[in-house]
């Protein structure tokens, strides 16, 4: 099974073993040494940015009460639910140029007054700490909680002030959950390639699509891909190296979560303020700026006909989400056992390639399913059996398989960490009492790990929500989703009209997002 | 459970054959809805779409190879569909229908597709920053030190901008263009898409810039005092840089003659709808342009001859010239 | 080794397990009569988990068998039982409970085929004196309670062989003791074979009917509680299960002249504190240079003219002091032994 979600990844490195030499040497003296420079700028940028404000936002909630500490420490993740694409349109629109900030700036200052420049890798990086520091967040809140509480306390009665048992000693204790968080965004950052478009900035994955896209060079635009991969690479090694260490510190005290302190006056309206900022910048505000545009469109005589296609649309995601969620979940929950149970090396191995599909941008893991399930269907004819409409792309299976491939990693890395925090003594009793592993897995390793099913359960379904480029390249005629619907307006720069499919895709996605903070609030 | 069931239940929606029903690929989005629900009403002929990234498309139709089910396939950019003719996604077709309607600069000699719809990319400008008689008059104007920091121009990754340049190299050859579109380079101030271009430029934060028309008309239906205006490019030498959409008869289509129906509707009776949802001028001459195009902008401009099959087979090499041009 | 016509609850013969450049295991050959209690104990790291776990099917031997009530379960190729076909009872330190059952639940999760399942879940409870408890949750118990349940829960499908991993070592030390108490009377009612696992040697001692001295993978020494006390082949040995000093035939012949006389020039012989007394003597070269009081008794550090240190507990009445001269005698009646340097016991079937 790892192995099926593998193929398509590797299939990709394959071209690598006939390089377009031509093509290499030609981009290596034109936009490749820029484009390298651009995404280790905004990797390091947007994993630096999300790292601190997510790590200082965990801190603040957990450390101090103030007016809102609560409803905001569960509000913090909603940009979660706020695809980048979106985002980083209507930053533009707002903030850039010829949005209405800065008319009014010019308006009071005059028209050279100086703005920070938006439309640059200063403005990409800002959009995706913003989209991404809830990643962080989420880990740090829950390492705070779990493995810093203890010793902050220590820290606390051996004389340090709050400040000072932050940071020398919280800070390296969830050290390795940021580091982990920072992997996630730095991925999220990498497989990008519309949202840095609207910055200008020209990274290694703008350079695959424009050698495919442009020269129609796929060959060639595969062997870029590899270059992601490489970047990917170190994102996931960072990541393991964080967890690995997570792993051997030992948790002080029972984890009962660092007993917060009230703040009043003036620092208390600062925490409100601090916290308060990104959700109205990342969430608020984006989301009124939707519901204006899409109550404009909507009332105008030209937007109406759209609503009619909106159930449709609406279904279809919905529909997607809810495979694509059991099918990985299932995968998921298989492969974690597996390893658990030790069953072989080689599972452990796929598992580890095929989390490389959440590193590589979705139209690239499109092509590689493509490829691979033409490459399957054909060989089956060959053998003699024809699948017709089952095994051929463009079927709603197709489109599953290729989810399963691109978001396997969040789906899985959930599933892993609720199933290694179940004891291996638990498992073994288990076994020993006469349970197989299926039994093992159903009655103990399930419902102890219940709750990190749920939270990835959602990770993966609102990434499945948000996901454009794999339900583009590969639904099945008349299979239009939401994120689809978004497209075809903003592919033709009709931002405003596109505005109440964003807008849905934010309110369908905000359910799941809070209950995910619900159900890691209640975790320990 | 509810997994499952939706599974089940999925399949239904994905559209059977009947034999009376058309398939399209569409790299075109917006407004191809009601040119296809009025082709069924007229001919009866029911049309399931499918809209994407045009290059992704392709890929997909090529990959599907003979299991594909689209019937046609169509897109916007010259560059687009002559990909799509050398991947051999189309097959060829005799239609004196379509070869009557439709001018031979705007299709494929081989007659394997075929333009529908024209979009002309030319000059735009901020009449209160630039007066009229100053406004630079070819693109190639546009790459003069004069123009430094005052002109907008389109991101290299974009199709039309990709055509536009192609369309220098067919007509000054390889080492002029790279000349001018140094010069653009040097000039200009790059940006995402047209509609932002052209809100720059009506900020002030340029003065002049190169767009589709539809990108103006379109803010002109919004607001007609829209502060930009558009001047006809080269129309003392070639004439404007036209660019077109369309499309073509799959290599592998199950109905190609329902296909070609398709086509030759969206070339003659289909052509007012096809073009008026999005501001563009039929390819059609026979069929007038739409009155908010002719009264803005006028019908009587020279258009460049330069085929669009020529200039869109020089597509790579213009991405590649933008690249060594140091273009963004 | 050899064949063994006797049934036997478990038996390894040449069981190996190796992770990476470390052995755990090696080559060990141990037996386990029906019904009986070994004790397997060794300091951390020795194997004696890595033992534990290769009978229990956790992990799979590298080479060599093990049999489980006559039936071979792993081969190290061919035979690899699960570990849930293995019929073999497991108790951890930490418990293991599952988290999400209740104490009855939990006891009843290896009855699953039996239709008296509610039955016996509750016959084992009462065997452990937790009768009432079968509706609560593991977080509502004590430490002891939870133990007496995993042990419930273990013997409930009535396993052919239990085996115990450091069962007592996360309980306090009074609790330990009656806890220990506790066990071994259900275990003898249960009539069940047994493998206790622990690092504590007073525990080993206490409750193996035999003890099994594990050291770098390997058995050293397995005989009952007191052959392993008293004549304990190796210094190793000698020194892991109690108190142990070594002397040579010519140090011992200063103290104890009769016990030295004939003896191997090379020979090591043990005395433990118990096994020295020490008088007075303004004479002697032996001087006290430590001295541990430990309630009811003292423990004197004597260092000989030869430099070797010897230990000594006599009654905390008249205490000597630290730099007083004294003459170390031994008490009648206890005897040095001669360490030998076999490198390796092999077990008693």
């Amino acid at each position: 099974m790892a192995v099926a979600v593998a193929v398509p990844v590797l299939l990709l490195a394959v071209g690598v073993l006939q390089p377009s030499t031509d093509v290499w040497a030609q981009q290596w003296r034109t936009r490749l040494p820029g484009q390298l420079l651009n995404t280790v700028v905004l990797l390091a940028g947007t994993a630096t940015g999300a790292g601190v404000l997510g790590a200082g936002l965990a801190w603040v909630v957990s450390a101090y009460r103030f007016p809102g500490s609560r409803l905001l420490s569960g509000a913090l993740i909603l940009p979660l639910a706020m695809p980048g694409y979106i985002l980083g349109f209507l930053t533009l629109s707002t903030f850039g140029r010829t949005g209405p900030i800065q008319d009014q700036w010019a308006a009071w200052f005059g028209r050279d007054a100086w703005f920070p420049p938006v439309e640059s890798i200063g403005g990409a990086i800002a959009t995706f700490t913003l989209v991404l520091y809830p990643y962080v967040y989420l880990l740090a809140r829950a390492a705070l909680r779990d493995q810093a509480a203890g010793a902050y306390h220590a820290a606390r009665v051996l004389g340090a002030t709050p400040g000072e048992a932050a940071r020398r000693i919280v800070l390296p204790l969830v050290r390795p959950a940021i580091a982990a968080g920072a992997a996630v965004v730095m991925m999220e950052t990498l497989t990008d390639f519309a949202t840095v478009q609207y910055f200008g900035v020209d990274t290694v994955t703008v350079g695959v699509f424009r050698i495919w896209r442009g020269t129609y060079d796929r060959d060639a635009a595969s062997e870029f891909a590899t270059l992601v991969l490489g970047f990917a690479l170190l994102a996931i090694a960072l990541e393991r190296i964080a967890r690995r260490r997570a792993r051997f510190g030992e948790a002080i005290g029972s984890g009962g979560g660092i007993e917060p302190v009230q703040l009043r006056g003036r620092r208390a309206a600062l925490a409100t303020t601090l916290c308060a900022l990104p959700v109205g910048v990342a969430f608020i505000g984006p989301v009124t700026r939707l519901a204006a545009w899409a109550v404009q469109e909507q009332t105008s005589d030209r937007g109406t006909p759209l609503l009619e296609q909106y159930p449709r649309y609406l279904s279809h995601s919905l529909q997607l989400v809810v495979v694509t969620t059991v099918v990985v979940m299932a995968v998921a929950v298989l492969l974690a056992n597996a390893m658990r149970f030790g069953r072989a090396g080689v599972t452990q191995a796929a598992a580890r390639i095929a989390v490389f599909g959440y590193a590589v941008p979705g139209p690239v893991v499109g092509m590689g399913v493509l490829l691979a399930v033409v490459g399957a269907d054909g060989a089956l004819e060959r053998l003699g059996g024809n699948l017709p409409g089952v095994a051929g792309a463009g079927s709603l299976l197709v489109l599953f398989y290729a989810y399963a491939v691109r978001f396997l990693a969040p789906g899985l890395g959930a599933t892993e960490a609720g199933i290694d925090a179940v004891s291996e003594a638990v498992t073994a009793s288990a076994r020993s009492l006469g349970a197989n592993p299926l039994r093992t897995m159903l009655r103990v390793h399930l419902p102890l790990a219940r709750t990190s099913l749920v939270a990835g359960a959602i990770l993966v379904g609102v990434d499945t929500l948000k996901e454009l480029p794999i339900v583009l390249l590969l639904r099945p005629f008349g299979f239009d989703t939401l994120p689809v619907w978004v497209y075809d307006l903003a592919a033709e720069s009709r931002f405003q009209q596109a505005a109440l499919p964003a807008l849905s895709i934010v309110a369908v996605a905000v359910a799941p997002v809070l209950l995910l903070s619900r159900q890691l609030e209640r975790a320990t | 459970m509810v997994g499952l069931g939706a599974l089940a239940a999925l399949p239904a929606c994905a559209g059977g054959d009947d034999g009376n029903t058309l398939h399209v690929y569409s790299g075109r989005h917006y407004g191809i809805e009601t040119a296809f629900e009025q082709f069924t009403e007229q001919t009866g002929i029911k049309v399931e779409f499918l809209t994407g990234n045009d290059a992704e498309l392709r890929e997909r139709i090529v990959a599907e190879g003979e299991d594909t089910e689209a019937d046609a396939y169509i897109t916007v950019d010259a560059g687009n569909l002559a990909m799509g003719a050398e991947q051999g996604v189309f097959r060829s077709i005799e239609s004196p229908k379509l070869a009557a309607a439709i001018p031979a600069e705007y299709s494929d000699p081989d007659q394997r597709w075929f333009g529908l719809a024209l979009r002309v990319r030319t000059i735009v400008y901020n009449p209160d920053r630039v007066p009229l008689d100053e406004v630079p008059t070819t693109y190639e104007e546009l790459a003069e030190p004069e123009w430094q920091g005052r002109v907008c121009l389109r991101v290299s990754t974009n199709v039309y901008q990709q055509s536009l340049v192609a369309s220098l190299i067919a007509t000054h050859g390889e080492q002029r263009a790279l000349e001018i579109v140094r010069g653009w380079a040097a000039n200009a101030e790059i940006v995402n898409n047209d509609v932002l271009l052209l809100e720059s430029i009506a900020d002030g934060i340029c003065d002049v810039g190169i767009v589709n028309h539809y990108y103006l008309a379109r803010k002109l239906e919004e607001d007609p005092s829209f502060p930009v205006k558009l001047l006809w490019a080269n129309q003392d030498d070639r004439g404007a840089h036209v660019n077109v959409s369309g499309g073509g008869v799959t290599a592998n289509s199950k109905h190609p003659e329902l296909a070609q129906q398709f086509l030759e509707w969206l070339a003659t009776d289909g052509q007012d709808v096809l073009v008026a949802a999005n501001h563009e001028f039929p390819a059609n001459a026979d069929v007038a342009a739409e009155p908010l195009i002719t009264e803005q902008f006028g019908l009587d401009f020279k258009r460049d001859p330069l085929g669009a099959a020529d200039f869109g087979a020089l597509n790579a090499d213009a991405v590649r010239l933008m690249d060594e041009a140091g273009y963004q | 080794m050899s064949t063994h016509p006797a049934p036997a609850a478990l038996r390894l013969d040449g069981a190996s397990k190796r992770f990476g450049a470390t052995i755990a295991v090696d080559r060990t050959t141990i037996a386990v009569s029906l019904g009986e209690r070994l004790a397997l104990v060794g300091p951390s790291g020795c194997g004696k988990s890595t033992l534990l776990r290769l009978v229990a099917g956790l992990h799979t031997v590298d080479a060599g068998t093990i049999e489980i009530g006559g039936r071979v379960v792993d081969d190290g190729h061919r035979i690899r039982l699960a570990p849930e076909h293995r019929h073999v009872g497991l108790v951890f330190q930490e418990h293991a409970l599952f988290p999400h059952l209740s104490v009855a639940d939990n006891v009843a999760f290896g009855l699953r085929r039996r239709p008296d399942r509610t039955r016996r879940a509750a016959e084992m409870l009462e065997l452990v004196g937790l009768e009432r408890y079968g509706e609560r949750f593991p977080h509502e118990l004590s430490g002891g309670e939870r133990q007496r349940v995993a042990l419930a829960r273990a013997l409930a499908p009535e396993p052919s062989l239990l085996l115990l991993d450091e069962p007592f070592a996360s309980l306090d030390p009074n609790l330990r003791t009656r806890l220990r108490r506790d066990v071994l009377e259900i275990l003898r009612t249960a009539n069940t074979a047994a493998v206790l696992v622990t690092h504590d040697q007073s525990e080993a001692l206490a409750t193996g009917e035999r003890v099994a001295v594990m050291h770098d993978g390997a058995i050293v020494q397995c005989d009952d509680p007191t052959t392993v006390f008293n004549a304990p082949v190796t210094r190793f040995v000698a020194a892991f299960m109690g108190e142990a000093d070594f002397l040579t035939i010519d140090e011992l012949a200063l103290i104890a002249p009769g016990e030295a006389r004939g003896g191997d020039a090379a020979a090591t012989m043990m005395v433990r504190p118990d096994d020295l007394a020490l008088v007075p003597d303004p004479a002697s070269a032996a001087v006290i240079i430590d001295a541990e009081f430990r309630g009811s008794t003292w423990c004197y550090t004597v260092e000989l003219p030869t430099g070797t240190h010897v230990r000594s507990i006599r009654s905390h009445i008249a205490p000597l002091c630290v730099g007083d001269p004294v003459a170390v005698q031994l008490v009648p009646g206890h005897h040095p032994v001669r360490i030998g340097d076999a490198a390796q016991s092999v077990a008693r079937a």
